[in-house]
C-alpha cells in the first residue's frame, strides 16, 4: 500500500458541515457554516500545512492569514473552504517562491550559526525535502502530510493528475538519491 | 505493476512522512487573529465592490460622451490588471486640504493622482503603481524653487509624509539646475501619510502657484489604476493637426489647478497600441490631444484660451462622489465653448516648456539601443534594458518574451499592460534619475542597476517585494545622472507564467551565494509591512 506507515491522513473536513469533505470535495454544504466555525477548525491545521511546506512557522502563520483573508473574501462563492484555503497556500507560495526559499536557507544558516546539529534523520530528510523544486515539494507534502489523492493534489496545484504522478516519482527518486548517499 | 508513485521503497515514503510529521509537530499553536482577517477582508470586499461601480461609473459616461476609446481603455486596464481603481477611503477624503505657510498664500491644490511624464499624460498615471502597502513612487520632474517654497515644504505638516515636486510634462529647465528642487522630496511622518504632488507652474509667478496635494494613506496609490486616474468626464474634439501647428510638439500649460497637455495623435496610437487597445478616438487623422485635469478647471475656462478650436481635446473631469452628473456635464459644456486660438503672447509665454519639451520629445524619436540583454537560464523570459537617453530624460525599457517577439512594454515610459511587466518607467530629471519598474508575478526578481560610472558604481540594487502575488513592485532606485547612465536590470528570477506547460521541469532559481543572502539582510523583505521602503531620501 502506498501510504504504507503514514498516520492517519489530516482531514479536511470541517465538523458541523453535512459531509466530510475532502479536497477532491463531495458534497459538503458549507453555505450555513460562520466564518467563525471555518476559522477554528482550519486555522492550526493550515498553519502546519504552510509551515510544513515552507519550513518556516512565521512565515506558515503568515500565508494561513493571508490565505483566510483571500477566502474571506470570496467565502460566498467557495464551496470547500478547506481546499480552497490549501490552494491559496501554495499559490501564495507560488507566487512568491523566491522570498521563501530565501526565508528556508536564512533558517538553515541561522541553526547552522547556532550550533545546531542537522544530523538527525529528519533533518536530513528535511533539508532534502525542502531542495526540492517548489511543485515536487508541493505534491510531496500534499501526499504524505495531508494524504491527498493525486486528483486532489492535481487540484490544488492546478495540473493534471498525470502531472501530479510524474512531480512524486521524480520527488521521491530524488528523495532516495539523497538517502542513498 | 504500480504507478510511478507507487514507490517500492517504504522506507523512502516513511522517512518523509515521518520527517513532515516532526515539522508538523515543531508548530506551535497560535489562535490566529481572526479579527485581522475580517477586518482586512471587509475591506478587501470595499474596495472590490467601489472599484467595480466606480469603473462601472466612469466607462458609462465615458461612452455617454462618445469617449468609447476612453471606455475601452479604463475596462480593458481594469480588465487586465483586476486591480481596484480607487479606494473608498480616497473617495470620502475631503477634496483639498490647504497647507498654510509662510510666504506663499495661494496654494492651489491638485486633484490629480498622476503627473505628466516625459511620454505626457499617460506617462504619469503610472506613477502610483505600486505595492499597495509599501510603496509610492512617481514620475517626477522638477522646476526652479526658492529658499521660501523649499522652507514652505519643509513646513508641510507631519501627517505629510512626502511631497513630490512636478514639473511640466517632467522637464526641467537646463539653465538653471543650482534652483532644481530634488525630483522626489520625501517627508517621512509617524503616520502613515505623505502628501503628494507639489506643481510649479512653467511662468514667472510659479512661486504664488505652489500646489500641494491632499494627504493620503500610503496604500492607496497601489489601488489607483495606471490609465484610470480619477476620471470623472471626457469630452473629445477632433479637429485637423494642420490647424494646431504651435502644439505640434509638445505643450504643456500648468496654470494654477490644471494643466493641459498636447501631443501628437500618432504617439498616442501608438502606444495604445502597445498596450493592446483598439478603438481609441485618436489615430484616425491628425489630430492632438490635449487633456486637461483635475481641480477647479472648468472654473477657469478662459484660461485654456490658447487651445485651437478644432483640436482634440479630451477633458478629464473629477467627478466628486455627490456630483450631479448633469451639472458636470454643464461645466465641461461651458469650458468647451471657452476654448479659441492661443495669441502669440500666449505662445509667447509658453516658450520656455515647450522648447524644453521640444528637446524631450525628439530625443524619444531615437530608436531604443539595447544595452543589456539578460537571458534567465532555463526560464521564459528575457529582460532587456534599453539605452539611457540622457538629453531625452527618459529610458527606455523593453522586455521580451522567447516565443512571442518582442514586446515594447515601457518605451517612452509609459505604462503597460500585458506580458511580464506591467509598467517601468525611468524618468531622470536634473542630476538623478527615478527608476520605477513593476512586474507582474511572472518576473521574481529583478536587480537594478544604476551607474553613473561605466566602471563601478553600482548604485543600488532593485527590490524585490512578493507580498502581492499578482505584482510585484520591482524597485525604484534614484540614479546620480552622471556621464555614462546606462541603467542595466537584470531578472535574477523569472518564473513561467501561468499557462505554461505543467509538465515543464521545474526550473528553480539558482542557489543563492552567501554574499546574496547577505546582501539581503536589508532588505525590504524583513520590513513589517507598514514600514517604508525608505526608497527615498528621508528628511
Amino acid at each position: 500500500m502506498f501510504m504504507m506507515g503514514n498516520p492517519e491522513p489530516i482531514p479536511l473536513n470541517l465538523p458541523g458541515a453535512v459531509e466530510r469533505e475532502t479536497v477532491s470535495g463531495q458534497a459538503v454544504v458549507e453555505s450555513d457554516l460562520s466564518v467563525e466555525v471555518v476559522f477554528n477548525q482550519q486555522w492550526k491545521s493550515l498553519v502546519r500545512f504552510a509551515t510544513v511546506l515552507v519550513g518556516n512557522a512565521t512565515v506558515g502563520e503568515e500565508l494561513a492569514q493571508e490565505a483566510f483573508t483571500r477566502w474571506y473574501v470570496h467565502r460566498g462563492s467557495v464551496e470547500y473552504p478547506a481546499a480552497y484555503l490549501r490552494s491559496t497556500v501554495v499559490n501564495l507560495i507560488r507566487g512568491q517562491h523566491r522570498r521563501f526559499k530565501v526565508s528556508r536557507r536564512r533558517a538553515y544558516l541561522l541553526e547552522v550559526d547556532g550550533d545546531r546539529s542537522l544530523t538527525s534523520p529528519h533533518d536530513v530528510m528535511l533539508d532534502q525535502i525542502d531542495a526540492l523544486p517548489q511543485r515536487q515539494r508541493t505534491a510531496v507534502v500534499l501526499r504524505f502530510y495531508e494524504g491527498c489523492s493525486e486528483a486532489e493534489i492535481a487540484d490544488i496545484i492546478g495540473c493534471r493528475p498525470g502531472t501530479v504522478k510524474s512531480l512524486l516519482s521524480r520527488a521521491l527518486a530524488t528523495l532516495r538519491l539523497g538517502i542513498e548517499r | 505493476m504500480g504507478t510511478h508513485t507507487d514507490v517500492q521503497d517504504e522506507r523512502i515514503t516513511s522517512a518523509v512522512v515521518e520527517a513532515l510529521q516532526h515539522r508538523a509537530g515543531s508548530v506551535v499553536d497560535t489562535e490566529g487573529q481572526l479579527d485581522s482577517i475580517v477586518s482586512n477582508g471587509k475591506m478587501n470586499e470595499r474596495r472590490r465592490t467601489t472599484s467595480r461601480r466606480i469603473l462601472g461609473s466612469v466607462t458609462a459616461i465615458a461612452l455617454a460622451f462618445g469617449a468609447i476609446g476612453v471606455a475601452q481603455v479604463v475596462s480593458k486596464r481594469n480588465e487586465n490588471l483586476a486591480v481596484p481603481v480607487l479606494s473608498p477611503e480616497l473617495l470620502e477624503m475631503p477634496s483639498f486640504r490647504l497647507i498654510p505657510s509662510d510666504g506663499i498664500d495661494d496654494y492651489i491644490l491638485q486633484d490629480d493622482m498622476g503627473t505628466a511624464g516625459p511620454s505626457g499624460p499617460f506617462g504619469g498615471f503610472a506613477s502610483f503603481w505600486g505595492d499597495a502597502s509599501r510603496h509610492v513612487s512617481v514620475s517626477v520632474g522638477t522646476f526652479p524653487i526658492t529658499d521660501d517654497l523649499r522652507q514652505s515644504a519643509a513646513d508641510l505638516p507631519r501627517s505629510v509624509e512626502a511631497m513630490i515636486a512636478v514639473g511640466p510634462n517632467g522637464s526641467q529647465p537646463s539653465n538653471q539646475p543650482e534652483s532644481v528642487m530634488p525630483p522626489m522630496s520625501y517627508w517621512r511622518s509617524e503616520n502613515d501619510k505623505f502628501g503628494v504632488h507639489v506643481t510649479f507652474p512653467p511662468d514667472t509667478a510659479w512661486k504664488d502657484q505652489v500646489a500641494v496635494a491632499r494627504t493620503i494613506r500610503i496604500g492607496d496609490f497601489g489601488e489607483i489604476s495606471a490609465t484610470a486616474p480619477p476620471f470623472g468626464l471626457q469630452l473629445v474634439f477632433n479637429g485637423p493637426l494642420s490647424e494646431l501647428e504651435p502644439l505640434e510638439r509638445w505643450a504643456i500649460w500648468n496654470r494654477r489647478d490644471y494643466w493641459v497637455a498636447a501631443q501628437r495623435p500618432s504617439k498616442v496610437a501608438e502606444k495604445l497600441d502597445r498596450l493592446g487597445f483598439t478603438g481609441f478616438g485618436f489615430a484616425a487623422n491628425e489630430e492632438v490631444v490635449v487633456r486637461g485635469l483635475t481641480g477647479s478647471l472648468f472654473k477657469n475656462p478662459e484660461r485654456l484660451s490658447w487651445v485651437e478650436k478644432g483640436w482634440t481635446v479630451t477633458v478629464n473631469r473629477f467627478e466628486t462622489p455627490n456630483q450631479d452628473p448633469a451639472e458636470t456635464k454643464a461645466e465641461l459644456l461651458k469650458f468647451a465653448e471657452g476654448l479659441r486660438p492661443a495669441t502669440e503672447k500666449e505662445w509667447s509665454n509658453l516658450a520656455q516648456p515647450v522648447d524644453s519639451l521640444l528637446r524631450v520629445s525628439a530625443d524619444m524619436k531615437k530608436p531604443t539601443r539595447m544595452v543589456s540583454q539578460t537571458e534567465v537560464a532555463g526560464t521564459q523570459w528575457k529582460l532587456l534594458v534599453g539605452e539611457a537617453v540622457t538629453d531625452a530624460k527618459c529610458v527606455n525599457i523593453s522586455v521580451t518574451s522567447s516565443g512571442s517577439g518582442e514586446v515594447n512594454l515601457a518605451k517612452d515610459c509609459v505604462p503597460v499592460s500585458g506580458g511580464p511587466a506591467l509598467f517601468s518607467s525611468i524618468v531622470a530629471v536634473g542630476d538623478q534619475r527615478v527608476l520605477v519598474a513593476l512586474f507582474n508575478e511572472t518576473v521574481q526578481a529583478v536587480k537594478v542597476r544604476g551607474s553613473s560610472d561605466p566602471n563601478e558604481s553600482i548604485v543600488t540594487d532593485g527590490l524585490l517585494v512578493a507580498n502581492n502575488p499578482e505584482w510585484t513592485y520591482v524597485g525604484s532606485v534614484i540614479v546620480p545622472l552622471v556621464g555614462n547612465d546606462d541603467v542595466v536590470i537584470e531578472a535574477l528570477r523569472v518564473l513561467p507564467s501561468e499557462g505554461i506547460d505543467v509538465d515543464a521541469p521545474d526550473v528553480e532559481a539558482p542557489p543563492l551565494s552567501d554574499e546574496e543572502i547577505a546582501a539581503l539582510d536589508n532588505e525590504v523583505l524583513d520590513q513589517p509591512p507598514t514600514e517604508s521602503l525608505g526608497l527615498f531620501p528621508v528628511k
